[in-house]
Protein backbone atom coordinates (compact mmCIF):
# COMPACT_ATOMS: atom_id res chain seq x y z
CA UNK A 1 0.00 0.00 0.00
CA UNK A 2 2.80 2.37 1.01
CA UNK A 3 4.57 1.50 -2.25
CA UNK A 4 1.48 2.55 -4.19
CA UNK A 5 1.39 5.99 -2.57
CA UNK A 6 5.12 6.40 -3.11
CA UNK A 7 4.69 5.63 -6.82
CA UNK A 8 1.79 8.03 -7.02
CA UNK A 9 3.85 10.80 -5.47
CA UNK A 10 6.77 10.14 -7.83
CA UNK A 11 4.36 10.24 -10.77
CA UNK A 12 2.91 13.58 -9.66
CA UNK A 13 6.39 15.03 -9.13
CA UNK A 14 7.72 13.76 -12.44
CA UNK A 15 4.74 15.03 -14.45
CA UNK A 16 4.30 18.12 -12.27
CA UNK A 17 0.66 17.23 -11.71
CA UNK A 18 0.49 18.56 -8.17
CA UNK A 19 -3.19 19.38 -8.61
CA UNK A 20 -3.85 15.66 -8.19
CA UNK A 21 -2.57 15.80 -4.60
CA UNK A 22 -5.68 17.36 -2.97
CA UNK A 23 -7.91 14.90 -4.83
CA UNK A 24 -5.91 11.92 -3.56
CA UNK A 25 -5.73 13.35 -0.06
CA UNK A 26 -9.47 14.04 0.20
CA UNK A 27 -10.45 10.65 -1.21
CA UNK A 28 -8.16 8.77 1.21
CA UNK A 29 -9.41 10.88 4.14
CA UNK A 30 -13.04 10.40 3.17
CA UNK A 31 -12.60 6.64 2.83
CA UNK A 32 -10.97 6.42 6.25
CA UNK A 33 -13.68 8.53 7.87
CA UNK A 34 -16.49 6.47 6.35
CA UNK A 35 -14.90 3.26 7.67
CA UNK A 36 -14.32 4.81 11.12
CA UNK A 37 -17.83 6.27 11.28
CA UNK A 38 -19.39 2.89 10.50
CA UNK A 39 -17.58 1.24 13.39
CA UNK A 40 -17.94 3.94 16.00
CA UNK A 41 -19.44 2.78 19.27
CA UNK A 42 -20.64 6.32 19.88
CA UNK A 43 -22.83 6.45 16.82
CA UNK A 44 -26.08 5.43 18.50
CA UNK A 45 -26.22 8.31 20.91
CA UNK A 46 -25.48 11.29 18.80
CA UNK A 47 -27.27 12.90 15.96
CA UNK A 48 -25.92 16.20 14.75
CA UNK A 49 -28.63 18.77 15.34
CA UNK A 50 -27.43 21.95 13.69
CA UNK B 1 9.57 27.50 -23.90
CA UNK B 2 10.26 28.31 -20.22
CA UNK B 3 7.59 30.29 -18.40
CA UNK B 4 8.60 33.26 -16.22
CA UNK B 5 8.56 32.68 -12.43
CA UNK B 6 5.42 34.78 -11.65
CA UNK B 7 3.55 33.04 -14.44
CA UNK B 8 4.65 29.68 -13.08
CA UNK B 9 3.45 30.60 -9.58
CA UNK B 10 0.08 31.70 -10.94
CA UNK B 11 -0.20 28.43 -12.84
CA UNK B 12 0.58 26.39 -9.71
CA UNK B 13 -1.91 28.41 -7.65
CA UNK B 14 -4.68 28.05 -10.23
CA UNK B 15 -4.09 24.33 -10.74
CA UNK B 16 -3.98 23.74 -6.94
CA UNK B 17 -7.26 25.62 -6.57
CA UNK B 18 -8.83 23.60 -9.36
CA UNK B 19 -7.44 20.43 -7.76
CA UNK B 20 -9.05 21.36 -4.42
CA UNK B 21 -12.38 22.13 -6.10
CA UNK B 22 -12.26 18.85 -8.02
CA UNK B 23 -11.48 17.02 -4.74
CA UNK B 24 -14.49 18.58 -3.00
CA UNK B 25 -16.70 17.82 -5.98
CA UNK B 26 -15.55 14.19 -6.01
CA UNK B 27 -16.07 13.86 -2.26
CA UNK B 28 -19.60 15.27 -2.51
CA UNK B 29 -20.43 12.95 -5.42
CA UNK B 30 -18.99 9.93 -3.57
CA UNK B 31 -21.08 10.65 -0.47
CA UNK B 32 -24.22 10.91 -2.60
CA UNK B 33 -23.40 7.68 -4.45
CA UNK B 34 -22.71 5.90 -1.14
CA UNK B 35 -26.08 7.05 0.20
CA UNK B 36 -24.63 9.11 3.07
CA UNK B 37 -27.53 11.40 3.94
CA UNK B 38 -27.58 14.68 5.79
CA UNK B 39 -28.57 14.51 9.42
CA UNK B 40 -28.77 18.28 9.74
CA UNK B 41 -32.52 18.41 9.43
CA UNK B 42 -33.48 20.37 12.57
CA UNK B 43 -34.04 24.09 12.89
CA UNK B 44 -33.37 26.04 16.09
CA UNK B 45 -36.42 27.16 18.09
CA UNK B 46 -35.96 29.85 20.76
CA UNK B 47 -38.68 28.43 23.03
CA UNK B 48 -38.11 24.68 23.07
CA UNK B 49 -34.64 24.27 21.52
CA UNK B 50 -35.20 22.87 18.03
CA UNK B 51 -37.70 21.09 15.88
CA UNK B 52 -38.56 20.07 12.36
CA UNK B 53 -39.54 22.42 9.58
CA UNK B 54 -43.18 22.12 8.56
CA UNK B 55 -43.58 20.28 5.26
CA UNK B 56 -39.90 19.27 5.11
CA UNK B 57 -38.88 16.17 3.17
CA UNK B 58 -35.49 14.48 3.52
CA UNK B 59 -33.66 11.16 3.39
CA UNK B 60 -32.45 9.34 6.50
CA UNK B 61 -30.05 6.38 6.52
CA UNK B 62 -29.98 3.78 9.28
CA UNK B 63 -27.59 0.85 8.95
CA UNK B 64 -27.40 1.22 5.15
CA UNK B 65 -31.18 1.53 4.69
CA UNK B 66 -32.37 4.84 3.31
CA UNK B 67 -35.88 6.13 4.06
CA UNK B 68 -37.67 9.17 2.76
CA UNK B 69 -39.07 11.16 5.69
CA UNK B 70 -41.99 13.53 5.37
CA UNK B 71 -42.63 16.14 8.06
CA UNK B 72 -46.27 17.18 8.37
CA UNK B 73 -47.76 20.64 7.94
CA UNK B 74 -47.38 21.39 11.66
CA UNK B 75 -43.74 20.29 11.88
CA UNK B 76 -44.18 16.78 13.31
CA UNK B 77 -42.82 13.47 12.02
CA UNK B 78 -46.36 12.22 11.52
CA UNK B 79 -49.28 12.24 9.11
CA UNK B 80 -51.35 15.43 9.12
CA UNK B 81 -53.33 16.39 12.23
CA UNK B 82 -55.24 19.57 12.91
CA UNK B 83 -54.96 21.47 16.18
CA UNK B 84 -58.71 21.13 16.56
CA UNK B 85 -59.74 17.78 18.00
CA UNK B 86 -62.37 16.04 15.87
CA UNK B 87 -65.74 15.41 17.55
CA UNK B 88 -65.97 12.06 19.34
CA UNK B 89 -62.21 11.44 19.32
CA UNK B 90 -59.79 10.85 22.19
CA UNK B 91 -56.29 12.16 21.65
CA UNK B 92 -52.91 10.97 22.87
CA UNK B 93 -49.97 13.28 22.39
CA UNK B 94 -46.63 11.44 22.38
CA UNK B 95 -43.70 13.52 23.62
CA UNK B 96 -40.09 12.41 23.65
CA UNK B 97 -36.90 12.06 21.66
CA UNK B 98 -35.70 10.02 18.70
CA UNK B 99 -37.50 6.87 19.93
CA UNK B 100 -41.04 8.09 19.22
CA UNK B 101 -39.76 10.26 16.36
CA UNK B 102 -38.69 6.96 14.76
CA UNK B 103 -36.75 8.21 11.74
CA UNK B 104 -35.16 4.75 11.49
CA UNK B 105 -38.39 3.04 10.39
CA UNK B 106 -41.30 3.82 8.06
CA UNK B 107 -43.98 6.01 9.62
CA UNK B 108 -46.53 3.19 9.74
CA UNK B 109 -44.02 0.93 11.57
CA UNK B 110 -43.23 3.54 14.23
CA UNK B 111 -44.35 3.43 17.85
CA UNK B 112 -47.14 6.04 17.56
CA UNK B 113 -48.82 4.56 14.48
CA UNK B 114 -48.68 1.00 15.85
CA UNK B 115 -50.05 2.25 19.17
CA UNK B 116 -52.90 4.06 17.41
CA UNK B 117 -53.79 0.95 15.44
CA UNK B 118 -53.71 -1.26 18.55
CA UNK B 119 -55.83 1.13 20.62
CA UNK B 120 -58.50 1.45 17.95
CA UNK B 121 -59.18 -2.29 17.80
CA UNK B 122 -62.67 -2.62 19.29
CA UNK B 123 -62.57 0.88 20.80
CA UNK B 124 -65.97 2.54 21.30
CA UNK B 125 -64.49 5.89 20.33
CA UNK B 126 -61.86 6.90 17.74
CA UNK B 127 -58.39 7.30 19.26
CA UNK B 128 -55.86 9.55 17.57
CA UNK B 129 -52.19 9.29 18.49
CA UNK B 130 -50.05 12.32 17.61
CA UNK B 131 -46.31 11.82 17.37
CA UNK B 132 -44.40 14.88 18.63
CA UNK B 133 -41.05 13.11 19.22
CA UNK B 134 -37.93 15.06 18.21
CA UNK B 135 -34.35 13.76 18.30
CA UNK B 136 -32.29 14.99 21.21
CA UNK B 137 -35.25 16.16 23.27
CA UNK B 138 -34.94 15.85 27.03
CA UNK B 139 -37.87 16.18 29.43
CA UNK B 140 -37.11 19.91 29.53
CA UNK B 141 -37.63 20.25 25.75
CA UNK B 142 -40.79 18.14 26.05
CA UNK B 143 -42.20 20.40 28.77
CA UNK B 144 -41.38 23.56 26.81
CA UNK B 145 -42.80 22.03 23.63
CA UNK B 146 -46.00 21.15 25.46
CA UNK B 147 -46.48 24.64 26.89
CA UNK B 148 -45.90 26.28 23.48
CA UNK B 149 -47.24 23.85 20.97
CA UNK B 150 -48.45 20.53 22.40
CA UNK B 151 -51.42 21.85 24.38
CA UNK B 152 -52.94 23.21 21.14
CA UNK B 153 -53.86 19.66 20.14
CA UNK B 154 -56.14 19.35 23.23
CA UNK B 155 -54.88 15.89 24.16
CA UNK B 156 -56.67 13.70 26.69
CA UNK B 157 -53.49 11.85 27.54
CA UNK B 158 -49.91 13.09 27.23
CA UNK B 159 -47.56 10.16 26.88
CA UNK B 160 -43.96 11.01 27.69
CA UNK B 161 -41.36 8.51 26.51
CA UNK B 162 -38.39 8.82 28.86
CA UNK B 163 -35.19 7.37 27.39
CA UNK B 164 -32.86 6.47 30.25
CA UNK B 165 -29.93 6.45 27.81
CA UNK B 166 -29.65 10.25 27.77
CA UNK B 167 -32.76 12.07 29.02
CA UNK B 168 -31.41 12.63 32.53
CA UNK B 169 -28.28 14.19 31.05
CA UNK B 170 -30.31 16.26 28.57
CA UNK B 171 -32.22 17.81 31.49
CA UNK B 172 -29.16 19.14 33.31
CA UNK B 173 -27.30 21.77 31.30
CA UNK B 174 -23.75 21.28 32.72
CA UNK B 175 -23.84 17.67 31.53
CA UNK B 176 -25.81 18.31 28.38
CA UNK B 177 -23.42 21.00 27.24
CA UNK B 178 -20.50 18.59 27.50
CA UNK B 179 -22.14 16.85 24.57
CA UNK B 180 -23.41 19.80 22.57
CA UNK B 181 -20.17 21.75 23.06
CA UNK B 182 -22.10 24.79 24.31
CA UNK B 183 -25.58 26.16 24.97
CA UNK B 184 -28.26 24.87 22.62
CA UNK B 185 -31.53 25.53 24.48
CA UNK B 186 -33.10 27.24 27.53
CA UNK B 187 -32.39 25.34 30.75
CA UNK B 188 -34.04 24.60 34.09
CA UNK B 189 -32.37 24.82 37.47
CA UNK B 190 -33.58 24.57 41.03
CA UNK B 191 -33.34 27.82 42.97
CA UNK B 192 -34.74 28.97 46.33
CA UNK B 193 -38.13 29.34 44.67
CA UNK B 194 -38.11 25.89 43.12
CA UNK B 195 -37.75 25.12 39.42
CA UNK B 196 -36.75 28.15 37.37
CA UNK B 197 -36.30 28.59 33.64
CA UNK B 198 -33.16 30.37 32.40
CA UNK B 199 -31.74 31.65 29.12
CA UNK B 200 -35.25 31.94 27.76
CA UNK B 201 -35.99 32.51 24.94
CA UNK B 202 -32.71 31.19 23.61
CA UNK B 203 -31.27 32.46 20.35
CA UNK B 204 -28.29 30.31 19.37
CA UNK B 205 -27.15 31.91 16.14
CA UNK B 206 -27.78 35.20 14.50
CA UNK B 207 -30.31 34.89 11.72
CA UNK B 208 -27.76 34.86 8.92
CA UNK B 209 -25.33 32.31 10.42
CA UNK B 210 -28.26 30.00 11.21
CA UNK B 211 -29.56 30.23 7.67
CA UNK B 212 -26.10 29.70 6.12
CA UNK B 213 -25.60 26.59 8.30
CA UNK B 214 -29.08 25.32 7.48
CA UNK B 215 -28.44 25.86 3.76
CA UNK B 216 -25.08 24.05 3.85
CA UNK B 217 -26.54 21.22 5.95
CA UNK B 218 -29.40 20.70 3.55
CA UNK B 219 -27.52 20.97 0.27
CA UNK B 220 -23.95 19.81 0.92
CA UNK B 221 -23.60 16.25 2.16
CA UNK B 222 -19.90 16.87 2.70
CA UNK B 223 -20.69 19.62 5.22
CA UNK B 224 -23.30 17.49 7.00
CA UNK B 225 -20.97 14.47 7.03
CA UNK B 226 -18.07 16.51 8.44
CA UNK B 227 -20.28 17.92 11.23
CA UNK B 228 -21.49 14.43 12.06
CA UNK B 229 -17.95 13.05 12.22
CA UNK B 230 -16.78 16.01 14.30
CA UNK B 231 -19.54 15.35 16.82
CA UNK B 232 -18.82 11.64 17.03
CA UNK B 233 -15.15 11.98 17.78
CA UNK B 234 -15.26 15.15 19.82
CA UNK B 235 -13.13 14.47 22.92
CA UNK B 236 -15.68 16.34 25.05
CA UNK B 237 -17.90 13.27 24.69
CA UNK B 238 -15.69 11.46 27.14
CA UNK B 239 -15.15 12.35 30.73
CA UNK B 240 -13.10 10.75 33.44
CA UNK B 241 -15.08 8.72 35.89
CA UNK B 242 -14.34 9.18 39.56
CA UNK B 243 -12.49 12.17 40.96
CA UNK B 244 -10.59 14.94 39.21
CA UNK B 245 -7.10 13.73 40.13
CA UNK B 246 -5.82 11.68 37.27
CA UNK B 247 -4.17 8.44 38.20
CA UNK B 248 -3.64 5.12 36.55
CA UNK B 249 -7.00 3.86 37.82
CA UNK B 250 -8.95 6.57 36.02
CA UNK B 251 -11.23 5.24 33.33
CA UNK B 252 -12.40 7.09 30.26
CA UNK B 253 -16.11 6.48 29.95
CA UNK B 254 -18.63 7.81 27.42
CA UNK B 255 -20.70 10.71 28.67
CA UNK B 256 -23.99 8.96 29.41
CA UNK B 257 -22.67 5.81 31.03
CA UNK B 258 -21.98 7.11 34.59
CA UNK B 259 -25.76 7.07 35.16
CA UNK B 260 -25.55 3.28 35.03
CA UNK B 261 -22.84 3.03 37.68
CA UNK B 262 -23.84 1.64 41.06
CA UNK B 263 -22.82 5.00 42.50
CA UNK B 264 -22.98 7.73 39.82
CA UNK B 265 -20.87 10.88 40.28
CA UNK B 266 -22.40 13.91 42.09
CA UNK B 267 -23.42 15.73 38.88
CA UNK B 268 -25.94 13.00 38.21
CA UNK B 269 -27.71 13.61 41.55
CA UNK B 270 -28.25 17.21 40.45
CA UNK B 271 -29.46 15.98 37.07
CA UNK B 272 -31.99 13.67 38.76
CA UNK B 273 -33.22 16.46 41.05
CA UNK B 274 -33.90 18.74 38.09
CA UNK B 275 -35.47 15.86 36.17
CA UNK B 276 -37.86 15.16 39.03
CA UNK B 277 -38.84 18.84 39.26
CA UNK B 278 -39.41 19.01 35.47
CA UNK B 279 -41.60 15.90 35.59
CA UNK B 280 -43.63 17.46 38.40
CA UNK B 281 -44.02 20.65 36.38
CA UNK B 282 -45.01 18.70 33.26
CA UNK B 283 -47.63 16.79 35.25
CA UNK B 284 -49.10 20.11 36.52
CA UNK B 285 -49.08 21.71 33.04
CA UNK B 286 -50.73 18.68 31.48
CA UNK B 287 -53.36 18.63 34.25
CA UNK B 288 -53.97 22.37 33.83
CA UNK B 289 -54.90 21.65 30.21
CA UNK B 290 -57.35 18.93 31.25
CA UNK B 291 -55.19 15.93 30.31
CA UNK B 292 -53.33 13.21 32.16
CA UNK B 293 -49.62 12.46 32.02
CA UNK B 294 -48.35 8.92 31.48
CA UNK B 295 -44.62 8.14 31.49
CA UNK B 296 -43.11 5.25 29.52
CA UNK B 297 -39.54 4.36 30.46
CA UNK B 298 -37.56 3.46 27.35
CA UNK B 299 -34.54 1.25 28.08
CA UNK B 300 -31.25 1.33 26.19
CA UNK B 301 -30.23 -1.39 23.74
CA UNK B 302 -27.42 -2.53 26.01
CA UNK B 303 -29.85 -3.06 28.91
CA UNK B 304 -31.96 -5.36 26.73
CA UNK B 305 -29.35 -7.22 24.69
CA UNK B 306 -26.34 -8.50 26.68
CA UNK B 307 -24.40 -8.95 23.43
CA UNK B 308 -24.55 -5.17 22.82
CA UNK B 309 -23.29 -4.48 26.34
CA UNK B 310 -20.47 -7.00 25.83
CA UNK B 311 -19.59 -5.26 22.57
CA UNK B 312 -19.31 -1.92 24.40
CA UNK B 313 -17.12 -3.46 27.09
CA UNK B 314 -14.90 -5.05 24.45
CA UNK B 315 -14.54 -1.72 22.67
CA UNK B 316 -13.28 -0.11 25.88
CA UNK B 317 -11.76 -2.71 28.16
CA UNK B 318 -11.27 -0.28 31.05
CA UNK B 319 -15.07 -0.16 31.48
CA UNK B 320 -14.83 -3.62 33.04
CA UNK B 321 -13.19 -2.06 36.11
CA UNK B 322 -16.37 -0.11 36.94
CA UNK B 323 -19.12 -1.35 39.22
CA UNK B 324 -22.23 -1.26 37.03
CA UNK B 325 -25.86 -1.53 37.99
CA UNK B 326 -27.63 -1.29 34.65
CA UNK B 327 -31.19 -1.27 36.02
CA UNK B 328 -30.55 1.62 38.43
CA UNK B 329 -31.94 4.50 36.31
CA UNK B 330 -35.16 2.63 35.55
CA UNK B 331 -35.74 1.72 39.18
CA UNK B 332 -35.08 5.27 40.29
CA UNK B 333 -37.40 6.75 37.65
CA UNK B 334 -40.19 4.38 38.74
CA UNK B 335 -39.67 5.55 42.31
CA UNK B 336 -39.86 9.20 41.21
CA UNK B 337 -43.06 8.57 39.21
CA UNK B 338 -44.66 6.75 42.14
CA UNK B 339 -43.79 9.53 44.54
CA UNK B 340 -45.04 12.18 42.11
CA UNK B 341 -48.17 10.12 41.40
CA UNK B 342 -47.49 9.85 37.70
CA UNK B 343 -48.61 6.58 36.09
CA UNK B 344 -45.53 4.87 34.67
CA UNK B 345 -44.67 1.83 32.59
CA UNK B 346 -41.08 0.60 32.56
CA UNK B 347 -40.45 -1.33 29.34
CA UNK B 348 -37.16 -2.80 30.62
CA UNK B 349 -38.41 -6.11 32.12
CA UNK B 350 -40.94 -6.65 29.33
CA UNK B 351 -38.49 -6.03 26.49
CA UNK B 352 -35.74 -7.99 28.18
CA UNK B 353 -37.87 -11.09 28.51
CA UNK B 354 -39.26 -10.68 24.96
CA UNK B 355 -35.72 -10.43 23.55
CA UNK B 356 -34.67 -13.48 25.52
CA UNK B 357 -37.75 -15.59 24.69
CA UNK B 358 -38.12 -14.62 21.05
CA UNK B 359 -34.34 -14.57 20.55
CA UNK B 360 -34.70 -11.54 18.35
CA UNK B 361 -33.21 -8.07 18.31
CA UNK B 362 -35.58 -5.26 19.28
CA UNK B 363 -32.98 -2.61 18.47
CA UNK B 364 -30.75 -1.94 15.49
CA UNK B 365 -27.36 -3.32 16.42
CA UNK B 366 -25.27 -0.22 15.68
CA UNK B 367 -27.82 2.57 15.61
CA UNK B 368 -29.28 1.41 18.95
CA UNK B 369 -32.79 2.72 18.31
CA UNK B 370 -35.77 0.38 18.12
CA UNK B 371 -36.14 -1.61 14.92
CA UNK B 372 -39.63 -2.51 13.62
CA UNK B 373 -39.97 -5.36 16.13
CA UNK B 374 -38.97 -3.01 18.97
CA UNK B 375 -41.53 -0.37 17.97
CA UNK B 376 -44.25 -2.99 17.62
CA UNK B 377 -43.53 -4.66 20.95
CA UNK B 378 -43.23 -1.36 22.86
CA UNK B 379 -46.49 -0.08 21.34
CA UNK B 380 -48.38 -3.26 22.25
CA UNK B 381 -47.15 -3.10 25.86
CA UNK B 382 -48.11 0.58 26.13
CA UNK B 383 -51.52 -0.04 24.54
CA UNK B 384 -52.27 -2.59 27.23
CA UNK B 385 -51.07 -0.31 30.02
CA UNK B 386 -53.07 2.63 28.69
CA UNK B 387 -56.40 0.80 28.52
CA UNK B 388 -57.66 1.90 31.97
CA UNK B 389 -56.75 5.55 31.25
CA UNK B 390 -58.45 5.39 27.85
CA UNK B 391 -61.63 3.98 29.39
CA UNK B 392 -61.47 6.79 31.93
CA UNK B 393 -61.14 9.40 29.17
CA UNK B 394 -64.03 7.80 27.23
CA UNK B 395 -66.15 8.13 30.33
CA UNK B 396 -65.48 11.90 30.53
Amino acid sequence: MLEFFKDLWLFMRERKKYWLAPIMLVMVLLGALIVLAEGSALAPFIYTLF
Amino acid sequence: MFKSRPKQLVLIAVSSLLGCLAALFLAETSLRLLGVTSKLVYSPNPYYGWGHTAGDKFFWTTESRELEIQINALGLRDSDHSYEKPEGTSRILVLGDSFPEALQVRLEDGFSKVLEKALNVGAPKQIEVINAGVSGFGTDNALLFFTHEGFKYSPDIVLLTFYVGNDVRNNWYPLDELDSGGPRKPFYAIGPEGLTLHRYPFVRDTAWTASVKAFLGRHLRLYAFSRDIWNRFDPRLFQAAGNDDTNENDVEIPLDLPLFQREPPKDWDDAWQVTRAILRELRSEVKRHGAQLFVVTVPTAFQIHPEIWDERLSANDSLRRIDWSLDNPNEYLSEVCNEEQIPNLDLLPLMRSEARNARSLLYFFNDNHWNEAGHRFAAMCVAEALSPLIEESHGN
